[in-house]
């Protein structure tokens, strides 16, 4: 399991068996400098992974990651159309419309299962 | 008896606080040959009456202490408020005289460039009429705020004269100066300030000129002014240089 | 910078001129929060003036980087937050190329010129079109600032001399209103 720690500004990172979960916010200073390594990870691990679960509990992103984020979703769509059983867990603060509205738009453009859970304010 | 036992006899010591401490000690020895002598009990008197000077020359110098401190304040504060402007804290007319006028024995000297910028806010006298003498110092005390905040350090920023404010930048250009000089007009847009009608917003007009060979201190400060008045008469709320 | 008690409700919370760094955008960014944090409209409204925040100021120091803008005082910038009228405002000033005026005006414009839906759209054309490394472009990052605003994008252009310009934004968030 690998762990990017969380700073002020970019989110945790964990990756190992089958999973990648981003979790804080995001808005480090160069975006595709920070999803890098993610990138290269995920695009290996895609090749052979039977499943795969992507959760994103990310308050705020800024542009840049959202394209990032996006560029994750797709590498998961297109290992999913190769037989991949690949998922999306969104968690969200239930106050923060704006996670919620971000999470939906993102499912409107994404073809695998996608479910949005709100969670309550407070340490998770 | 040994020496220093003996009642007048002071061993040699260097400075008061050896003094002090002998002659305490001395006056808590009531070694017996020293009650026998005649001179032991006017000695005594001495020491003791020594001792209680010291203490209140201490004191003393404590007080005188306290009010030099007091007095070196005092005179801070005078000096501050001679080149102070009372309502909005920034430099006066006199201190920004001063001040220009070592920017430009450095020019002189050292040919290190430096600009002005002259702001006058629009349609003043419209908002004193508007809204009353009391909003017209908040105003004006507000933008004082503005100015100190989008200003860089070494700038040095002084009222005028009743709603102008010259800024003086050292080491700067034109070109510099006239950015600095779009900031504080973006900052001031922002600005609102309270009044009994709601909150009120003021633009700046601003011209810069910088420091030429030749120049004196006046006649910098006649070219900002004219770089002023072009402002206003192209429009008002726009910086010229 | 500053948080200004002064201005006590109207006015400018946060003023800052000069170079803006990422940790210097990042400090400036948690006193933002914790000033909204007692905003009664919540956390809808926070974010989004949290988020207009860092766009523009990241749009601004990605310009200056990229761009190459150098030295006597066109590298640095200013960024201005204050209230006013019911609804918070995110400004920011700083030195363009003239040569990249005509662009960001026009793109601007068409900002300006969508509505709700259009402007949906445009954010996901963008989101698809945008190459990675070079187009860290202002455009998705405004397109995102207008979503997040109740009214137009303004702007303007103060020619300075024959290479540079001045550019400034003022973006504008409605205070605890639900979308």
């Amino acid at each position: 399991m690998k762990i990017i720690e969380a700073t002020s500004s970019s989110p945790r990172i964990e990756y190992g068996e089958a999973g990648l979960s981003i979790k804080g916010e995001s808005y480090p200073e160069n975006s595709f400098v920070f999803y890098a390594p993610v990138f290269e990870w995920l695009a290996a691990e895609l090749k052979s992974a039977p499943r795969f679960r992507l959760i994103l509990d990310v308050s705020y992103m800024n542009s840049s990651s959202t394209k990032c984020v996006l560029d994750i979703l797709d590498l998961l769509s297109e290992a999913a159309m190769r037989g991949c059983d690949a998922r999306v867990t969104w968690l969200y603060e239930a106050e923060n419309e704006r996670s919620l509205d971000l999470a939906e738009e993102f499912k409107e453009d994404i073809d695998i299962p996608f479910e949005i859970i709100p969670v309550e304010a407070g340490p998770r | 008896m040994s020496l220093e036992r003996r009642p007048g006899v002071v061993s040699p010591v260097q400075g008061r606080r050896e003094l002090v401490a002998h002659l305490r000690a001395r006056l808590e020895d009531r070694g017996e040959e020293s009650l026998l002598d005649p001179r032991e009990a006017e000695y005594r008197e001495l020491a003791e009456a020594y001792l209680l000077l010291d203490e209140r020359m201490a004191k003393l110098i404590a007080i005188s202490d306290k009010y030099q401190g007091e007095l070196r304040e005092a005179t801070k504060r005078m000096q501050h408020m001679a080149r102070t402007d009372p309502l909005t804290n920034l430099s006066n007319r006199r201190d920004m005289l001063d001040c220009l006028d070592r920017e430009v024995e450095r020019f002189v000297r050292y040919e290190k460039d430096f600009s002005v910028i002259m702001f006058d806010i629009d349609d003043f006298k419209l908002v004193n009429d508007s809204y009353g003498h009391d909003a017209g110092d908040r105003v004006l005390k507000d933008l004082a705020l503005v100015f100190l905040e989008t200003l860089r350090r070494t700038d040095v920023c002084s009222r005028w004269g009743g709603e102008e404010f010259l800024v003086l930048c050292p080491e700067t250009t034109s070109e510099s100066a006239r950015i600095v000089g779009e900031k504080c007009l973006m900052a001031m847009s922002a600005m609102q300030v309270a009044t009994e009608a709601g909150p009120i917003g003021i633009t700046l007009s601003g011209g810069v000129a910088a420091m030429q060979k030749g120049f004196d201190r006046d006649d910098l400060i006649k070219l900002a002014d004219a770089k002023l008045y072009a402002a206003k008469a192209a429009g008002k709320k726009r910086i010229v240089d | 910078m500053a948080l200004r008690e002064n201005f006590s409700g109207e006015g400018i919370l946060i003023c800052f001129n000069g170079p803006f760094t990422h940790s210097i955008i990042e400090e400036i960014g948690n006193a933002v929060k914790r000033y909204l944090e007692g905003e009664t409209g919540g956390r809808g409204s926070v974010m989004d003036v949290f988020a207009v925040y860092i766009e523009q100021t990241q749009n601004v120091r990605n310009y200056i980087a990229r761009q190459k803008i150098q030295g006597n005082g066109r590298n640095s910038a200013i960024v201005v937050i204050s209230s006013k009228d019911s609804a918070y405002i995110v400004s920011s000033g700083n030195v363009i190329r003239k040569e990249d005026v005509g662009e960001l005006a026009a793109h601007l414009e068409e900002i300006n010129g969508q509505d709700k839906d259009g402007l949906k759209r445009m954010y996901k054309e963008t989101l698809r079109r945008e190459r990675k490394s070079e187009d860290l472009g202002a455009g998705l990052g405004l397109i995102d600032m207008a979503r997040r605003s109740q009214s137009k994008l303004e702007y303007s252009f103060k020619e300075m001399d024959d290479s540079y310009s001045f550019f400034t934004l003022e973006v504008a968030v409605a205070r605890g209103t639900e979308p």
